[in-house]
C-alpha cells in the first residue's frame, strides 16, 4: 500500500478509530453521513490535525507515529508531507490569477501549461478565482493540488457543491487523472453513487468507525428501489 | 507663517507609521495565529495607550527613557547622547503610544481571513513565514492601509506624550499640535488659526481616504 493509516482521535461526540490503506493508482472512497468523521480522516492524513494515537505511512515513510504509552512522538508537519488537497469549496488565493494559483506550490513543479491543458482550463489562465464558476474553480484547485507532484491526493467532497452536469464531467476528469498520475487518491463523499462510480475501494464511516454493514444496506435499498420502479 | 512644526509633524507621523507597520504586521500575525500562553496579558498591555491619559503614559516613558531610566541609560551608553528632548525620542514615544492603532485593525483583518487559505498554503509546502508574505499580507492590504491611516492620523494629533518626552524644541520636537498650544497661550490667534486649519485639512483628507478605501473594500 502506498498510504497506510491506523489512528484514533477523541472527537467531541465520539472516538474516531480507523484503519485504511490505498495503493498507487487507486481511489479510496470514504463515505458516510455528515459528522461521521470523514473530513477529520483526511485532515489527519494532511497533518492539519493530530491524532491521539496511531501511525500514518506514505510510500514507506512514516509521517506520524504517536503512542503515549511508549512515548513515540514522530510528527511530520503538513508542509513536508508532499500532498495535494482539494477542499469542498475551492480555496484558491483570491489575489492571484489561475496560472499563479497553480504554480503557487513551493516544491517541485509539474509544468503549469500541461495541467491547464489536462484540466481544460487554458482559457482561464489569466483570470482571478472570483471571475470563474464553481466548477472551474474546482478544476483549478485540482490542477493546483497536482502541480506539486504530490505523493497522495486528498479530495474533501470536491464535487458536492456543483450541478449534476459539472459533477459528472469532473468525475470523468478524475478517472483520467487517476490513470495519468498513478498516486493514491482518497475521496471523501457522502454520495454513495459517486463512491461506487469512482472508488476502487470503499470504506463507509459511521461515528468514526468503519461501518461494515453499509453494503448490505445499499443492496437492500437498491432492491427496494427496483421493486418500486417495477411496480410503477 | 512658520511651517516647520507642520513639516515636523508630517515627518514624525510618516516615520512612526512605517515603523509601526513593520513591527505591527508580524506582531499581529503572532497574536492571531500562534497559540501562546498569556496572550490575553500581552493584548491588554498593548492596548494600554488607548485607555491611559497621554500625560500618564508620557510620564512613564519619561522615567524609562530619561537619563536615569533603563532605556535612556542604554541609549546614552550606545550613542553618547540622551534620548529625551530629541526627534528620535519622540519617534520612540509616538510609536509606543500608537501601537494599538496598528495592532487592533491588523488583528481584526487577519482574523477575518479564510483559514483554509493558510491550510492550502501549508499543504502546498509553504512555511509559516512564506505564508505570511505570500498569503496573509497580500490579502490584508485594505486592513494594512486602514491601520496606516489611523496611525498616521493619530500621530499627527499627538500632543501629551510628545510634550512629556520632547518638550518644545523648534525644529527638533516642536510639532504642530504643540506649536498651536503655544500660539494660543501667547494669544497669537492668527498663527494658531493658520496651523489649525492646515491640520484640519490634512486630518480631513486622511479620514476621507480611509472611508474611500473602506467603501472600495465593502462596496458601500
Amino acid at each position: 500500500m502506498a498510504v497506510e493509516m491506523q489512528v484514533s482521535k477523541q472527537l467531541a461526540h465520539f472516538k474516531l478509530e480507523l484503519e485504511l490503506g490505498c495503493a498507487n493508482g487507486e481511489i479510496l472512497a470514504l463515505v458516510g453521513p455528515s459528522g461521521s468523521g470523514k473530513t477529520t480522516v483526511i485532515r489527519l492524513l494532511a497533518g492539519l490535525e493530530k491524532p491521539d494515537e496511531g501511525f500514518i505511512r506514505l510510500n514507506n515513510r512514516l509521517l506520524c507515529e504517536l503512542d503515549p504509552k511508549s512515548k513515540k512522538n514522530l510528527w511530520t508537519p503538513t508542509q513536508k508531507r508532499n500532498l495535494g488537497y482539494v477542499f469542498q469549496e475551492a480555496s484558491l488565493f483570491p489575489h492571484l490569477t489561475v496560472r499563479d494559483n497553480i504554480r503557487f506550490g513551493c516544491k517541485k513543479m509539474a509544468p503549469v501549461n500541461t495541467l491547464l491543458e489536462l484540466l481544460e482550463i487554458e482559457h482561464l489562465a489569466d483570470k482571478k478565482p472570483q471571475e470563474i464558476s464553481g466548477g472551474e474553480r474546482q478544476r483549478v484547485a485540482l490542477a493546483q493540488a497536482l502541480a506539486t507532484k504530490p505523493d497522495l491526493l486528498l479530495l474533501d467532497e470536491p464535487f458536492s457543491a456543483l450541478d449534476i452536469q459539472t459533477r459528472s464531467s469532473l468525475r470523468e476528469k478524475l478517472a483520467v487523472l487517476k490513470q495519468e498520475f498513478q498516486i493514491p487518491i482518497i475521496l471523501v463523499t457522502h454520495d454513495l453513487e459517486e463512491a461506487t462510480i469512482l472508488g476502487d475501494q470503499i470504506i463507509s464511516i459511521e461515528q468514526g468507525r468503519t461501518d461494515t454493514d453499509w453494503l448490505a444496506r445499499l443492496e437492500h435499498l437498491q432492491k427496494k428501489t427496483t421493486t418500486i420502479a417495477g411496480t410503477a | 507663517m512658520d511651517y516647520a512644526p507642520l513639516i515636523l509633524s508630517l515627518k514624525l507621523a510618516s516615520i512612526t507609521t512605517v515603523g509601526l507597520l513593520l513591527i505591527g504586521a508580524p506582531l499581529a500575525y503572532l497574536l492571531v495565529f500562534f497559540p501562546m500562553r498569556g496572550k490575553i496579558f500581552i493584548d491588554s498591555i498593548l492596548g494600554l495607550p488607548l485607555v491611559l491619559p497621554p500625560t500618564v503614559f508620557g510620564f512613564f516613558l519619561l522615567i524609562l527613557m530619561g537619563s536615569e531610566g533603563v532605556v535612556g541609560r542604554l541609549h546614552e551608553a550606545a550613542l553618547g547622547r540622551p534620548l529625551i528632548f530629541t526627534f528620535g525620542g519622540i519617534v520612540v514615544a509616538a510609536m509606543l503610544h500608537g501601537i494599538p492603532y496598528v495592532i487592533q485593525p491588523l488583528k481584526s483583518t487577519y482574523a477575518k481571513l479564510d483559514p483554509r487559505l493558510l491550510e492550502s498554503a501549508a499543504v502546498l509546502g509553504c512555511s509559516k513565514t512564506a505564508s505570511f508574505f505570500r498569503v496573509i499580507l497580500p490579502n490584508s492590504l485594505p486592513g494594512i492601509a486602514g491601520a496606516a491611516i489611523l496611525t498616521f492620523a493619530h500621530t499627527m494629533g499627538e500632543f501629551g506624550v510628545i510634550l512629556m518626552i520632547g518638550g518644545s524644541i523648534p525644529g527638533e520636537t516642536k510639532v504642530a499640535s504643540i506649536a498651536i498650544y503655544e500660539f494660543v497661550e501667547a494669544m497669537r490667534y492668527q498663527e494658531a488659526w493658520q496651523l489649525s486649519l492646515a491640520l484640519l485639512a490634512i486630518s480631513y483628507l486622511i479620514l476621507l481616504t480611509f472611508h474611500l478605501l473602506n467603501r472600495k473594500q465593502y462596496g458601500r
